[in-house]
């Protein structure tokens, strides 16, 4: 029962860093109709900053933090303002294609960068908690994982608080609710891209700075989680924001629990299987509204 | 963006008149056959490297031309290319290692397992919006990779699988050769798709897919038909590489193949007959030149992409349209 339990809270933990990854995919989705192939590479970049930070001016995790969510902010802002601008003033005929190529490159190419600045091998970022564990009576969990979940949390009310009280974040839900009538009250939509690209980028950011202690960062890190976000969309169905974080935490517990009762290499393997059969059955994702085609 | 090269198109599917287009289909076999006998007069004065920069041209050749085919003039951007590269690579390779089995039958094999392949799982992606097409097509990539990956006892895990080689001889002149015939038989068949009446109909459902329907154009089966055809064409030109190179590897089905592909047919001009066969041709020749400095050939190579699809969005074949309108291809 112990091993359960503590099995099924590492699995939240995991599941609300595929949450974070999947919100960003789903935010940007909400303003720009297409999908970011590159958020994968927030991960990595925010996770190389801190541990830049961490190795040449001996910050600790808190300390690194910020530098390293700023270093992807403003990898987001980058791509958003270079690579994507003919999608954001809507110059493109098919933005979702247009995206697909230029993102898909772009992720190879910050691989080959990172490669060419880190090195193939792994790298350890400052860690949060030391190696010592937390007793919860009857089992006890890893304090990385502890700070992994709460730093998650902080995150996601973070954004809660941004969205429903700022007025950047009522300009930003009033664009994804429905964009002309944003336009119509003197909304700058096209601003409102690089909102959701920066958002985005600081959530896999967050992900990627509290996950990589746990399992270190190198150029292709960030490949899995971005897999793990387009699967937690698909689930929900893009455009459901509960529906987001509850298919993440959803697919860390199934994934965890089936490595452990059935067979740990097949772990993505499950995830993918289960992403392909939901597609057959529900082609909107589950929590997803059909869309008019023409 | 894309007028000038629908009309082009459209006009190479319509054809002009019978004669003219006897004519045609004479000059271009000849000219297919006139191009095998330079390369095959050509190969031996090269040395041992140039003819593996060849071969592994034709293999890209045909897997970009393929890839065209899919994005280019049908509209569907297809992420499991590399999938049915690997699943046509390691059908043949596992048939011929563990059963023996003449390199030339397997690979005839694996390739219709591709195609066999590529309309099941084709019938299940294309029923899905652009978006989860695209997201599908990706699952399918990164599954095979892990299966083949973690299937050890058969597929030699990510170590990759020996595999016999095609020809006998260690000079390199019959790989040279076989992998012209394959560029060139794939470019042939893809032209000939676009030149009949087929051709138009894939065209109407890359510029509007409803109304396409709504004319009465069977868009489903089509596009199956199309996703088989590609797929095919992937698993031979995998398995073909496999059996020249003499292992095959996991890593065939990531997206760094993906990656090469698009790279290739964008640079060189999607959905162009040219485009993607100058794209396949430089990219692999400047690639192998710079094979020392591999990586930062590669992130310069992503950098060029990046700005093409910004300034010039029919890449190199419509920047020549550009500077010499005249230019027909």
């Amino acid at each position: 029962m112990d091993f359960f339990l503590e099995t099924t809270t590492n699995g939240i933990v995991i599941g609300l860093m595929y949450a974070l990854m999947g919100l960003g995919l789903a935010f940007i989705y909400s303003i720009m109709r297409t999908m970011n192939f590159a958020h994968g590479e927030f991960y990595t970049a925010s996770a190389f900053v801190s541990y830049w930070a961490g190795e040449a001016f001996g910050l600790s995790a808190i300390e690194a933090l910020p530098i390293a969510l700023a270093g992807g902010a403003l990898l987001g802002w980058i791509i958003v303002r270079l690579v994507l601008r003919p999608v954001t003033q809507g110059k493109v005929e098919r933005p979702v294609e247009y995206t697909l190529i230029t993102t898909l490159v772009l992720m190879l190419l910050l691989q080959k960068l990172f490669l060419l600045i880190f090195g193939p091998f792994g790298h350890q970022p400052p860690s949060f908690f030391g190696g010592t564990y937390v007793s919860f009576g009857i089992f006890e969990i890893p304090g990385e994982r502890i700070a992994a979940g709460a730093g998650a949390l902080i995150a996601l009310v973070g954004l809660y608080l941004f969205i429903r009280y700022s007025w950047l974040g009522r300009q930003f839900a009033a664009t994804a609710q429905n964009r002309t009538g944003a336009e119509v009250i003197g909304i700058d939509t096209a601003r409102m891209s690089t909102v959701a690209f920066v958002v985005g980028a600081l959530l896999a950011g967050v992900a990627g700075v509290l996950l990589s202690p746990i399992y270190s960062v190198y150029p292709t890190a960030g490949v899995i989680p971005v897999i793990k976000g387009f699967i937690v969309i698909t689930l929900a169905g893009l455009g459901s924001t509960i529906g987001t974080i509850v298919a993440g935490i959803l697919l860390g517990v199934i994934e965890l629990l089936g490595s452990v009762y059935l067979d740990a290499g097949y772990r993505d393997v499950y995830a993918f299987v289960m992403l392909i059969l939901i597609l057959l059955v529900r082609p909107n994702g589950l929590f997803g509204e059909n869309e008019r085609l023409a | 963006m894309t007028t000038q090269i629908d009309t082009e198109s459209v006009a190479m599917a319509r054809g002009a008149t019978r004669k003219a287009e006897r004519v045609k289909a004479i000059r271009v076999v000849g000219g297919s056959l006139a191009l095998l006998a330079l390369i095959s007069t050509v190969a031996p004065l090269l040395g041992s490297y140039e003819q593996h920069i060849l071969v592994v041209m034709g293999v890209y050749i045909a897997l970009s031309v393929s890839w065209n085919l899919l994005a280019g003039f049908t509209g569907l951007y297809s992420s499991a290319h590399p999938a049915m590269m690997a699943i046509g690579a390691y059908g043949s390779a596992i048939l011929a290692v563990r059963y023996g089995m003449s390199p030339w039958l397997t690979i005839c094999i694996g390739t219709l397992l591709s195609a066999l392949l590529g309309a099941v799982l084709g019938a299940i992606v294309l029923r899905l919006r652009t978006i989860y097409f695209i997201l599908a097509t990706f699952a399918l990539t990164e599954i095979t990779r892990l299966l083949l990956t973690l299937n050890v006892e058969f597929t030699g895990g990510s170590l990759g699988l020996a595999t016999p080689f095609l020809f006998d001889t260690s000079s390199r002149i019959p790989y040279v050769l076989s992998s012209a015939i394959l560029a060139i038989a794939t470019c042939l068949m893809v032209w000939g798709i676009m030149r009949s009446s087929f051709g138009i109909l894939i065209l109407s459902i890359r510029e509007d897919e409803l109304a396409a329907e709504a004319m009465g154009v069977k868009t489903s089966l089509l596009k199956i038909g199309v996703f088989t055809v590609s797929s095919a064409i992937a698993g031979l030109a995998g398995a073909y590489l496999g059996h020249y190179i003499g292992v095959v590897s996991p890593s065939m089905s990531s997206l760094d193949t993906l990656g090469r592909i698009i790279i290739m047919v964008v640079l060189g001009g999607m959905g162009t007959k040219w485009g993607p066969i100058i794209g396949a041709i430089i990219v692999t020749g400047a690639t192998e030149l710079f094979r020392t400095f591999e990586n930062e050939w590669l992130l310069a190579l992503c950098l060029l992409v990046l700005i093409v699809m910004r300034i010039a969005p029919g890449g190199i074949v419509a920047l020549a349209h550009r500077i010499r309108p005249s230019l027909r291809s």
